[in-house]
């Protein structure tokens, strides 16, 4: 249809290039599918524009990395500063939640300045453990999906439609039954959420002890250098510390 | 209002700031009234310390701030009253710097405020800029023979700017000898504006006082008005002497203001003399003071001007020799007199025509006369409250007020008026959102309409319609104000333009009746002029600005009244007795306006007897006089049948013209159901009060002539509608429903007349999209009014969900497709509901279902988002790929509850290095370096991470399972 548009439009604007006046009439008849030509057309432009700006906001989720198991210190600056050692960042968002969660983990978008980048970012991040305002839990790094942004536009060529199903509807039972699964899954997900955190709780118990074990050995250690014991020992038993 | 009163506020805001949080080395003394020559600017001094380091170290520097009339959009005026040595600062004080100068020449802007521009001028002193020297002999010292200017410099700091020189901001001499200095004529005390929970700030307009008092002496002045006269505020005036020693001496005014009394034998006035009425003379000298008085506003006002001194606060002078106005001005205190005589063919200078006084005083040994008119002999204006609605207020002791009368007008709660504006022949104009009392104080809470010419500086292109104002909107200072009540000149009829959907939009004869119309906002945030309107203004709803019932009647003007030689009586009694009260109305009227037959206001409130008759002789009624004669009826019903309309918190809220027909409220078989609607219709404009109000006590209102045109209303009528199943038909009844509540209720059935077809239209069209919805899919375009959004800044969305949830209009949408964005989601929630709103879709997280998307929703009102609620719940919105949209309230937010970050490990030893390495840990980022425990346990959190991410990874994964198994069946079907 387009192309036949398209062609007939060529006709219309070489024979009225070549003598326009001579073709006033048929410039007339051919007025409104002219119209319909450039309806079309800018129709194809805002698809081309609405594409484009789809194409570019890909781009930029290929440059995105996702990070969570972020700590509650971590602001915007702090990623920027964290990643710059990977890069450069273009810029570096939290994503907030809206909803109270018993976690206190927070998530982040950082735009690298390529694709590259950024992968880079996920693989280093995967290789070693990263930590970002607090040890010893790693962040960890994830490339973005665009579900993530929030300022994303929409799909080009998506359409939303919707219908009413009243109880009357055959299908209602069944897509009430979904609702249900729906919330139900929310649930669950909370539940795996609380369980995650559990365990999380027990690992950061266990770790505590190790490093305050750690540390009272450490301390013990310091104290023995520091005050006269180790030196005068090692005069008694004639070793020198320094081999040890 | 605007201008003054935003300069006011924008003043008492920077003095509050300067006094709490000044500039380094700046201090601020006794705010000093008066000095100044022109009676609207406020004046006050500033001291700035020397900045160390600098020639003028140790200096004090007293540097006196002119506020011009067009603050901000003029420069403050500052010169040093201390002599200071230096190149930009001449002899005269005068300061040579940009930001004191408005463009070109200067750099002066609107944000710049006192504390940037004090700033500047510390670094002034630290850094002068010979180049462009005021002094040249200075600068071309200080540029050439630095030693001998540092000398000078330094002796003239120490001979002028010792710090001993300098006034402190409490003390009482102060306060004298700036009265003395600046020739103190009239000394008036007035009230401030008090604080409102918000701690927001308003024009005081008490200057009204003085101005409005005097009516002519044709008034019947009802005795019951009276009765209230001992709780009533008055400012009288009176002469005796006696008077005014009584009240200095009770206050530690007296020096000052015997004094000024002694210097010249002068009258007074006398704020709060409850049994004195004001003895005018017109030739004896009057001097104005303002006693001293308890639970006054003065009281409030001294409270809150605390800063540097009760007594200066209180007592607050100014000289004026070209417009004497008794003006408070909100910000400093600086009281004018005003000599309303000068402003003839004020709207409401006729009411001031019949007695004056003189009011003269001397300045500088030259006395001047101004001219005060009286006030109806001395006696206030007629006030009495109207119906009450709550009590409020941190002790309890706020009561709320639906509607009162003033000065033989009636107001009620979100009627336009017009606000006595000193100085300007145009009255400002606002309406009124908020009516309380407390103890004595009459206040009320003002959302200002803009005139064109008060916001000139930000029109820009934009060309103002004959007759156009603009509302206030956003955030931000001059939004409202709290007012005392007596700045009230009278109503004025304002009717909205706005294309906007919740506009119920105005007929062409609402629109010739106007005053004003209004269908853009000016948002005093970010200054700029938009026709979107948000969700509220300061804290009202934004229904309560758009044309409601009683706008589509024509409100009056207080003056055509009078003008017409018709007086209003107003009967605001409580009565048990419905015959009595009925009677002791049409008495009153029928005395005073025989022509107007049995038009009595009233806000009556009497109980199951329900019936009285009840008119309103303006304006309003007259003009539809030929039409019908109208018979106002505030109908109330209580089914135990016993007086429960005195804490009824109802009447002013909607309006002082609903009007119901009391037949029909008596008996209709189908009456029932139409309560039910009215209830619900009710509650959809009246979301906020819905939960406090008995549901027994069912109110009916509508206007006699005018369908309801709010669109919340066609909303609900058609969520009814399309939920009952019934859906054209219901819809229909509600188009039906609406003129049938007018006077003529059944001829209105039959005929099915429809005053707006539009609204008509919308109906009709909802009722299709609903009846057509039956199973075919919709396809969602773009909504019409997307762009609106885009007029104006949005808040942070963090803010708005939190109004949001408070006001009930804040949804949680899941099983969107992840895929879609939060415009889709308008969009969807537009063609689907037939409700804007404002959506954000949750961003996914690593945790979030891949299955389902989530949103936020915003609605425009309660009611909207309690039908979108009930709607999705009742019935399935299903979206492409067996999605049915899920919709629950946000559970609230549990302030206690604080996420728990695990996995952060801090050791708290004594030991410095390490905590310096925590504190570094914190603050920077690294990679753990293997062979460390750091590693071994980053190690151990990396398990952790994995196992989740399978736990979820399955978790979703089996979700999904159980989701396709589902869809399928569904798709079978």
């Amino acid at each position: 249809m387009g192309v036949l548009l398209l062609r007939e439009y060529k006709e219309v604007s070489e024979s009225s290039s070549s003598s326009w006046r001579g073709h006033l009439k048929l410039q007339s008849c051919r007025a409104e599918e002219l119209l319909q030509f450039l309806l079309l057309k800018l129709l194809l432009v805002m698809a081309a524009a609405s594409n484009k700006e789809y194409a570019e906001f890909e781009e930029k989720v290929k440059r995105t990395v996702y990070l969570d198991n972020l700590g509650p210190q971590v602001t915007a600056s702090v990623l920027k500063t964290a990643l710059g050692q990977f890069g450069n960042v273009i810029s570096a968002q939290l994503i907030p939640i809206y909803v109270d969660s018993p976690d206190g983990q927070q998530f982040a978008l950082v735009e690298m300045e390529s694709p590259k980048k950024a992968m880079d970012v996920i693989g280093e991040m995967a290789a070693f453990p990263f930590m970002m305002s607090g040890m010893p839990r790693p962040v960890r790094a994830r490339p973005a999906e665009p579900e993530m942004f929030s300022d994303r536009p929409a799909r080009p060529g998506s359409k939303i439609q919707f219908r009413w199903l009243e109880p009357t509807d055959p299908e209602f039972e069944v897509a009430q039954k979904l609702k249900e699964l729906t919330k139900q899954h929310a649930e669950e997900a909370s539940a795996l959420l609380r369980y995650q955190l559990e365990e999380e709780e027990k690992l950061e118990k266990k770790q505590d002890e190790l490093v305050k074990t750690n540390h009272k050995k450490f301390m013990l250690l310091n104290s023995v250098m520091n005050d006269a014991t180790v030196s005068k020992l090692t005069r008694q038993y004639k070793v020198d510390v320094t081999d040890v | 209002m605007a201008q003054a009163a935003r300069l006011n506020l924008r003043m008492q805001r920077e003095l509050k700031l300067l006094a709490t949080d000044p500039p380094p080395g700046v201090s601020l003394p006794a705010v000093s009234e008066g000095g100044s020559d022109s009676l609207s600017l406020s004046a006050f001094d500033a001291c700035i310390l020397g900045p160390e380091g600098t020639v003028y170290e140790k200096g004090v520097f007293r540097i006196k701030i002119q506020i011009p009339e067009r603050y901000p959009f003029q420069p403050p005026i500052m010169t040093f009253a201390t002599p200071i040595y230096h190149p930009n600062i001449d002899n005269g004080g005068r300061i040579c710097l940009d930001i004191l100068n408005l463009p070109p020449k200067g750099a002066w802007q609107p944000s710049l405020n006192i504390s940037t521009v004090l700033t500047s001028i510390g670094l002034l002193l630290m850094e002068p800029n010979p180049d462009d020297g005021l002094m040249c002999e200075a600068s071309r010292e200080y540029k050439y023979n630095r030693q001998l200017f540092d000398q000078k410099a330094r002796s003239w700091t120490e001979k002028y700017a010792r710090p001993g020189a300098v006034v402190t901001p409490n003390s009482d001499t102060v306060l004298e000898s700036s009265e003395v200095k600046t020739d103190i004529a009239g000394s008036s005390s007035e009230n401030k504006a008090d604080e409102d929970a918000g701690g927001r700030k308003r024009l005081c307009g008490a200057n009204r006082k003085l101005s409005v008092e005097s009516k002519p002496s044709s008034v019947v002045q009802n005795s019951e008005n009276r009765g209230n006269e001992g709780s009533v505020r008055r400012l009288s005036l009176s002469r005796s002497q006696n008077l005014l020693s009584t009240s200095a001496r009770s206050s530690s005014l007296s020096k000052t203001i015997k004094a000024d009394e002694e210097a010249s034998s002068k009258d007074h006035v006398e704020n709060e003399a409850p049994n004195e009425n004001s003895k005018r003379d017109s030739d004896v000298p009057v001097i104005v003071i303002v006693s001293d008085s308890e639970g006054s506003e003065e009281e409030t006002g001294r409270a809150r001007f605390t800063d540097p001194g009760p007594e200066v606060t209180l007592l607050r002078v100014s000289r004026s020799l070209h417009r004497p106005i008794l003006h408070c001005h909100p910000s400093t205190g600086l009281t004018h007199l005003r000599c309303p005589s000068t402003h003839h063919g004020d709207a409401f200078d006729k009411k001031r025509s019949l007695n004056h006084f003189n009011m003269s005083t001397s300045v500088g040994g030259m006395p001047i006369t101004y001219n005060f008119e009286d006030a109806n002999h001395g006696s206030d204006p007629k006030f009495e409250w109207g119906k009450k609605r709550g009590i409020g207020g941190a002790k309890k002791d706020v009561q709320f007020y639906e509607s009162f009368t003033y000065d033989g007008i009636e107001y009620h709660l979100y009627d336009c008026v017009y606000l006595y504006k000193e100085g300007d022949p145009e009255p400002y104009i606002g309406k009124l959102v908020k009516i309380f009392g407390k103890k004595d104080e009459k206040k009320i809470k003002v959302v200002w309409f803009f005139r064109p010419i008060e916001i000139l500086n930000w029109l820009g292109d934009i060309v103002p319609l004959q007759n156009e104002i603009f509302l206030a909107f956003g955030e931000g200072v001059g939004v409202y104000n709290l007012n005392p009540l007596e700045v009230l000149v009278g109503k004025c009829n304002v009717i909205c333009t706005s294309k906007d959907m919740r506009n119920p939009q105005p007929s062409s004869e609402d629109l010739r009746m106007a005053d004003f119309i209004f269908y853009r906002t000016f948002d005093v945030g970010t200054m700029s002029i938009s026709e979107g309107i948000g969700n509220s203004i300061a804290g009202v709803e934004v229904r309560y600005f758009f044309n409601s019932v009683s706008d589509i009647m024509p409100v009056s003007l207080n003056k055509s009244p009078r003008e017409n030689g018709k007086e209003r009586v107003v009967g605001c009694s409580r009565s048990t007795d419905a015959g009595i009260q009925q009677v002791l109305n049409s008495d009153k009227a029928a005395e005073t306006t025989p022509e107007l037959k049995e038009r009595v206001v009233g806000c009556g409130k009497f109980s199951d007897a329900g019936i009285q008759q009840v008119s309103k002789s303006d304006k309003a009624a007259e003009t539809t006089l030929e039409l019908k004669e109208r018979v106002v009826r505030l109908g109330k019903f209580s089914d135990a049948g016993i007086q429960q309309v005195l804490n009824s918190d109802k009447v002013a809220e909607t309006t002082p013209e609903l009007k119901v027909d009391h037949k029909s409220i008596t008996n209709k078989n189908n009456s029932n159901s139409r309560y039910e609607e009215f209830e619900k219709h009710r509650s959809g404009k009246d979301p906020g009060t819905q939960d406090s109000r008995p549901l027994k006590k069912m109110r009916f209102s509508e206007t006699l002539s005018k369908t309801m045109k709010s669109q919340d209303g066609v909303d609900t009528n058609r969520g009814h509608g399309s939920v009952s199943g019934a859906v054209f038909r219901t819809s229909t009844d509600g188009a039906k429903l609406r003129p049938s509540i007018s006077f003529n209720k059944e001829k209105a059935l039959l005929k099915e007349k429809r005053a707006r077809p539009s609204d008509g239209l919308v109906l009709g069209k909802g009722a299709q999209v609903d009846a057509k919805s039956a199973s075919k899919p919709t396809e969602v375009t773009r909504r019409p009014d997307v762009d609106r959004s885009k007029w104006f800044k949005a808040l942070p969305w963090e803010d708005r969900m939190q109004t949001a949830e408070h006001h009930g209009t804040l949804l949680f949408l899941q099983n969107l497709d992840p895929s879609y964005t939060s415009t889709d989601i308008e969009d969807l929630i537009w063609h689907a509901l037939e409700a804007s709103c404002t959506a954000k879709v949750a961003r996914r997280t690593k945790f979030s279902s891949p299955h389902s998307g989530h949103a936020f929703v915003i609605f425009k009102s309660r009611d909207a988002a309690a039908n979108a609620l009930k709607r999705l719940t009742e019935a399935c919105l299903l979206l492409p790929n067996g999605r049915p949209l899920v919709c629950t309230r946000v559970a609230a937010r549990n302030p206690d509850m604080k996420p728990k970050f695990f996995g952060h490990l801090t050791i708290d030893s004594a030991r410095r290095q390490q905590r310096e390495e925590t504190r570094n840990a914190v603050s920077t980022s690294h990679c753990a370096q293997p062979n460390t425990i750091e590693y071994e346990m980053a190690m151990e959190w990396k398990l952790l991470q994995a196992k989740s991410e399978v736990w979820w990874k399955e978790l979703y994964r089996e979700q999904g399972d159980e989701l396709g198994k589902w869809k399928r069946i569904l798709q079978k079907k």
